[in-house]
């Protein structure tokens, strides 16, 4: 994919930072407000529906602001939870340049955040609370509500905010813009699937996260260019790839975190698919909405409480067969079980990650326990090049 | 191609291993220390093992380079990591084996094998030096006074073994100088060094799934007592690779795909 039409969705973290804050202020000096959210159940539709701009704040890889989140949370606390408050404090441009921020309940670390993004860094923070037995049979109705109730609460703060009232109509809009953006990022990561695939999963990668900090138009306008011609591609007169199939599961890949998938391509792993929060995860499933006379709340609300399969708040048994779904799908011949260091959620998660794979694919997968400092990139590197060569004799 | 010879380097934290064959036989292998050149001792030890197979360096066709080293590396022709090298040595000196446990200096790691002697599965300790060599030598020379070597016999004397719980190799120190101040036999304590390795290695061990046969490579192979202390741990029998240093295992294993390559390279 080297082409000067997608240079904006393919360019590098620094100059789409600088762009898209520069676009942010703007704004903001005409009188918008910004919402950052952490977290992909955080409906960014609402934000909009309120007139302020959405931004989705997921950068990580960066030593000094995990260091700088050190004074907040504890140091044997995951890098990224750490960084989500000392972004602020090492004044990266996109999350000084917000007004307030969303943040879902989706661990310990990320509930502090919530709160201290008020208590310390003195901005307007609203939480959104999740259920954690919303899938069992006997709590979904009642979860359903809870959540129903908490998007509400969200809704109001958003009004207070910007003094903007979220209309049915407003927010039919922004689920319907949305809609297409999802749509479109889940044709991308679908053509991986083949060996034969016009684009690879590491720019759709980089494609979908370019997507957290541009305008929705924008991003909606230049993903529909960029769909359009590679669906003139000629797939069958592409050389399949014969390289070994990997699936990257696990903790937020944030923005600016390239170690690992680094290290994976240089070793000569190809990735293909991914059950990352800020990859495939965050754009599956649309929001349906039922009609004129459906309630586009209840619409979010079934949308953002059952599609987002994070181990946190899903139960194992749908988690695995998603995984192994998707490990069938796209042919998978190894899982890279991506955990940042301290992060308990994942690290949780993969001994029955691991097993399933081998019993009911009997594939094998690595896990790499990893933090943002280069220390331990020598360690990681013989994990994964042994991982590829171990498939490779396959 | 008229007569030759195939090389396998293993620059580890600790030494540097090489090993040279010939028509896929075991010709010679040395043993050096890295020191703080890994490039240059693996280069070092490759020349003096070509001069100890009594063959000119012009006879040396392919070498491979395993270890950590193995980044720095200019004289490799290919690099392959070490326990793709290991699984390979150690199946090449006992067919039967379907787990290999290599305790080096730096790290630890368990290895499953299929019938072919390819990795199917493995491990490695990366969290701190606990369950490695550097464990055992920094106890032993720091605080023990007592040289690597005799841990093993030293260990069969223990009448009791002591329970070490620090896994972290420098609070294990102020943990032995306390057991010492009680009281405790040397012996003892080495014992208890042993049970904790064999338990940081165990847990790793039965998180792979440990299949017989099992075989022990790397420095720490030769220390008889964590070899005890892991056949008690993991409940089973453990073989040393015979008549081979086990330090040599993961250059013998790159050898062995020295000979590989340069045999596809011929065939094509």
């Amino acid at each position: 994919m080297n082409d000067n039409n997608t240079s904006i969705l393919l360019a590098p973290l620094a100059q789409r930072i600088e762009r898209d804050s520069a676009r942010i202020t703007g704004a903001r000096k005409a009188g918008r407000k910004a919402v950052g959210y952490f977290c992909p159940h955080v409906p960014e539709e609402l934000i909009m529906a309120a007139d302020m701009i959405p931004v989705r704040l997921a950068q990580g890889g960066d030593i000094e602001a995990v260091a700088a989140g050190e004074d907040y949370l504890k140091a044997d606390s995951c890098p990224y939870a750490r960084s989500c408050l000392g972004f602020r404090k090492t004044g990266n441009p996109i999350y000084t340049g917000i007004d307030a921020v969303c943040v879902a309940y989706t661990c310990d670390c990320m509930r502090k955040n919530q709160e201290y993004w008020a208590e310390y860094l003195g901005v307007p923070s609203f939480p959104l609370g999740i259920t954690q037995t919303h899938d069992r049979l006997r709590s979904k109705t009642q979860s359903l509500e809870y959540f129903k109730n908490e998007l509400d609460l969200l809704a109001g703060r958003l009004e207070g905010l910007s003094g903007q009232r979220i209309t049915g109509g407003k927010l039919k809009q922004a689920i319907e813009l949305t809609n297409r953006i999802r749509d479109i990022l889940w044709r991308l990561f679908e053509y991986p699937s083949s060996r034969q695939t016009p684009i690879e999963w590491r720019d759709v990668f980089r494609i979908a996260q370019a997507g957290f900090t541009m305008d929705r138009q924008e991003y909606l306008d230049e993903l529909t260019l960029l769909n359009d011609r590679l669906e003139k591609i000629d797939r069958e007169s592409l050389t399949p790839d014969s390289r070994p199939r990997l699936m990257i599961c696990g903790s937020i890949i944030a923005q600016g975190d390239d170690k690992v998938l680094d290290i994976v391509e240089h070793a000569g792993g190809n990735i293909v698919a991914d059950s990352v929060c800020t990859g495939s995860m965050f754009s599956r499933k649309r929001v349906t909405l039922f009609g004129l006379v459906g309630n586009p709340m209840d619409a979010l609300a079934e949308r953002y409480l059952y599609n987002i399969p994070c181990p946190f708040m899903t139960d194992l048994p749908k988690r695995l067969s998603r995984i192994v779904k998707i490990a069938r799908d796209y042919h998978i011949d190894g899982i890279i079980y991506y955990s940042l260091k301290y992060c308990d959620t994942w690290r949780a998660e993969f001994k029955a990650v691991r097993d399933t794979a081998q019993k009911q694919l009997s594939i094998p997968t690595l896990l790499i326990e990893a933090e943002y400092s280069p220390a331990d990139i020598g360690t990681i590197k013989t994990k994964v090049e042994a991982f590829i060569e171990m498939m490779e004799d396959r | 191609m008229s007569e030759h010879i195939v090389a396998g380097v293993d620059i580890g934290s600790t030494t540097a291993k090489a090993v040279v064959l010939k028509d896929g036989r075991f010709l010679v292998g040395r043993i050096e220390s890295t020191g703080s050149n890994p490039a240059l001792a693996g280069q070092e030890v490759l020349e003096s093992t070509i001069t100890d197979s009594g063959y000119d360096k012009s006879k040396l066709e392919y070498t491979v380079v395993t270890g950590y080293g193995r980044v720095s590396a200019a004289f490799a022709d290919k690099t392959v990591t070490e326990i793709t090298c290991h699984g390979r040595g150690a199946h090449f000196v006992s067919p039967d084996i379907k787990t290999v446990i290599d305790i080096g200096g730096q790290d630890s790691k368990v290895i499953s094998v299929d019938e072919t002697g390819r990795v199917v599965d493995f491990v490695i300790n990366d969290k701190c030096a606990s369950g490695t060599g550097r464990f055992l030598e920094s106890a032993a020379q720091l605080v023990l006074h007592v040289p690597l070597e005799e841990l093993g016999k030293l260990s069969a004397k223990a009448t009791a073994v002591c329970k070490i719980s620090s896994m972290c190799t420098v609070f294990a120190q102020t943990e032995i100088i306390s057991l010492l101040a009680a009281g405790e036999s040397k012996e003892n304590i080495i014992a208890g060094l042993h049970a904790s390795i064999a338990g940081r290695v165990g847990t790793m061990a039965n998180r792979l799934g440990v299949k017989p046969v099992v075989i022990m490579t790397g420095g720490v192979a030769k220390n008889s007592g964590v070899k005890y202390a892991l056949e008690q741990e993991l409940g089973t029998g453990i073989i040393v690779p015979p008549g081979i240093d086990p330090q040599l295992i993961g250059a013998l294993g790159a050898a062995l795909i020295a000979e590989d390559m340069l045999k596809a390279k011929t065939a094509t």
